[in-house]
């Protein structure tokens, strides 16, 4: 006999049979009724208190025609009106003495401190003469003549008209159009975009411009590249722009573009910008003497870039930065993070003590380079080397580059294939060229008998203390 | 317990009535609500549905009272329907859901079987009378340990025995019993 099967069918009982189980129920211990107690206590509180509410949201009641008794009179002050008059007063005042001040401000027509440069740039180039025609902030076309003969510009002809289409061209030696623009000129970018920014400013190389159209261009690692310079002027939106023609690769940018074309306008004489905004340039007179006189301690250099680097759209949370003496020289480097995924590289920067400024770290060649992975890079600066070695989807490889009098130079790199085949199948490569095993271990102990520190991410940007 | 009983302790303290209620009919309101839950429901479950039950007696205590009779069968209509409840959502959050596809639809029908449903009214009525029959404490114990899961000790305690005892009667009692329904051909 299964017992409780068959008293199962007590469940559901009616209301005799359920009498009879009710009389044979177990008592129920005082604990038991006190957790029940305080269990519907707290339930029925919390109904009690949902029902007040619902009474309490419908409490007006009216219908039409219904009269209300018992409204409490309100006697508006009088002195409230006069209050209210002489503050509406002093606000329509305020609002037409503010307003007129403002238009006043705004009748002077401020010439913008330098016109962008097209925003266009794939247009059609032809060589024309001494005619240089931009755009105003408004859209008009500004001509201007040169007389080159004189070789100086002596006389400007403005004129603001809706389209100018016609091109005044003189007829003058090749070289004529260079002499404005002979002398020495500072090469200058800025890694922000921002050459406004005096701070965001780095002095890369100095330009110098000869009467027969050729130049000179000597970067800061004492490196010289010659070329020519040919007069161009470009068609943008209708309106052509002047600019000057240089020959070579010698202008590069801190994102390692090469710029071939200087854009110049009348209202800067002294500053020729290169590409599409305010990256690089080249200055001269004043503007260069401005810089030369502001130089500042490696420290404060340094500051005065990161804090215009945690200023700019450019920041990110993930950047930070480091101080390391990469090339045992006595002034640290300055190592920026990208970030801490496997292709955020390291930019270094030096500290240039002949004018206070720094410059982006680059290769023999010239080129500004990022180095590491993950966002460090490992430095051994006894031997002034600095490298970094790591395992990525199963290739193993390690990459060694050492300070020289010419920049930075790759001494070795080695790679292996040992985490994608088995041992037998493994290739061995040194220098980007397949080696033995024994000639590759030789590299790669020798990778590995340095005395390497990480760096490249103990500080974030807001952090400077170690710069005080 | 009349409403007027009720009335007079509400008037005097309104908690003091609510404690009142609670112990005099929450053994009442528990076997209530055990009847309905036993098959689904846990020893928790059932208690918060007591809780459920002594919550809206409180409520009607407070608001509408208006009941004259012996509030004992109010108690027992809120137990019953709040214990319902309970049960259906109990049943739902146990259910699943069946694609109309599914062969397992065909057995979704209604669980309302007339006569099952009066076979097993009869069958309780039965069972109850020749549990009856047994005499006390031998139908006591039976109820408590087969109907309601207590134990020999929780049952000895409810009898006044000792937990052996308890065992030894419960024994024989179950034999008779058996031999009872054997006689009036009722197996299971």
């Amino acid at each position: 006999m299964k017992n409780k099967n068959i008293f199962d069918i007590l469940e559901n009982a009616e209301y005799d049979s359920m009498e009879r189980l009710i009389d044979k129920c177990p008592l129920i211990s005082d604990e038991q009724l006190d957790k029940i107690y305080v269990m519907s206590e707290k339930k029925f509180k919390k109904e009690k208190k949902k029902l007040e509410r619902t009474k309490k949201d419908n409490i007006i009641k009216m219908s039409e025609n219904e009269v209300v008794y018992g409204v409490e009179c309100s006697i508006r002050p009088v002195w409230l009106t006069t209050l209210s008059t002489a503050a509406s007063i002093v606000l329509i005042a305020g609002i037409a003495i503010g307003s007129s001040l403002m238009i006043r401000r705004n009748n002077h027509y401020n010439i913008p401190d330098t016109p962008l440069p097209p925003a266009i740039t794939a247009s059609t180039i032809k060589s024309t003469e001494t005619t240089n025609i931009s755009t105003d902030r408004n859209g008009s076309s500004i001509l201007t003549t040169f007389t080159t003969a004189s070789g100086i510009k002596s006389s400007t002809d403005i004129s603001v008209t809706e389209t100018v289409k016609e091109i005044v061209t003189t007829d003058t030696p090749d070289s004529e159009f260079i002499k404005p623009f002979v002398g020495k000129w500072t090469y200058q970018i800025s890694d922000t975009n921002d050459l406004n920014n005096e701070k965001t400013i780095v002095n890369i190389g100095i330009v110098d411009i000869r009467g027969d159209a050729t130049y000179t261009y000597t970067d800061r690692s004492g490196n010289v590249s010659t070329g020519t310079i040919q007069k161009a002027s470009e068609e943008i939106g209708g309106a052509e722009l002047f600019k000057l023609v240089f020959s070579g690769d010698s202008f590069v940018s801190s994102e390692s573009y090469v710029f071939h074309s200087a854009y110049y306008t009348d209202i800067k004489p002294d500053e020729l910008h290169f590409g599409n905004g305010y990256a690089a340039r080249i200055v001269r007179g004043e503007l260069n003497i401005y810089y030369q006189n502001n130089i500042a301690d490696w420290k404060t250099s340094y500051k005065n870039y990161l804090k215009a680097i945690r200023e700019s759209s450019d920041y990110t949370s993930q950047l930070m930065w480091d101080l390391c003496d990469l090339d045992n020289d006595g002034t640290p480097e300055l190592l920026i993070s990208n970030g801490e995924y496997h292709a955020a590289r390291v930019n270094y920067y030096h500290y240039y003590e002949p004018d206070g400024t720094i410059m982006f770290g680059c290769d023999s060649d010239g080129m500004i380079v990022d180095f590491g992975d993950y966002g460090e890079i490992m430095s051994c600066k006894e031997e002034g080397l600095i490298g970094w070695s790591n395992t990525h989807m199963g290739y193993n490889y390690t990459i060694m580059y050492k300070f020289t009098d010419r920049g930075l130079v790759k001494l070795q790199s080695t790679i292996n294939n040992l985490g994608n085949v088995s041992y037998e199948e493994a290739e061995y490569k040194v220098n980007d060229e397949s080696v033995s095993k024994d000639e590759y271990d030789k590299f790669f102990e020798l990778f590995n008998s340095k005395n390497w520190i990480y760096t490249g991410r103990r500080y974030s940007f807001d952090d400077l203390s170690a710069l005080n | 317990m009349t409403s007027i009983e009720l009335t007079a302790m509400m008037k005097k303290s309104p908690s003091t009535c609510h404690k009142a209620l609670v112990t005099e009919y929450g053994r009442y309101v528990y076997a209530i609500v055990y009847n309905k839950l036993r098959g689904c429901g846990t020893i928790e479950d059932i208690e918060e549905c007591v809780s459920d039950v002594f919550a809206d007696i409180f409520m009607k205590c407070e608001f509408d009272l208006s009941y004259d009779n012996d509030i004992k069968y109010l108690i027992a209509t809120i137990a019953k329907r709040k214990a319902i409840d309970s049960f259906r959502i109990l049943m739902a959050k146990a259910n699943y859901i069946i694609d109309t596809d599914d062969d397992d639809m065909r057995e979704l029908v209604s669980d309302f079987n007339v006569d099952e449903r009066v076979d097993r009214s009869e069958l309780r009525r039965v069972l109850l009378e020749k549990i009856d029959e047994l005499g006390e404490p031998d139908s006591t114990i039976l109820i408590q340990k087969f109907y309601y899961n207590r134990n020999s000790m929780e049952i000895a305690q409810s009898v006044s025995m000792t937990s052996v005892a308890v065992r030894q009667r419960c024994a024989r009692a179950i034999e008779k019993l058996r031999t009872k329904l054997m006689k009036i051909g009722m197996t299971a």
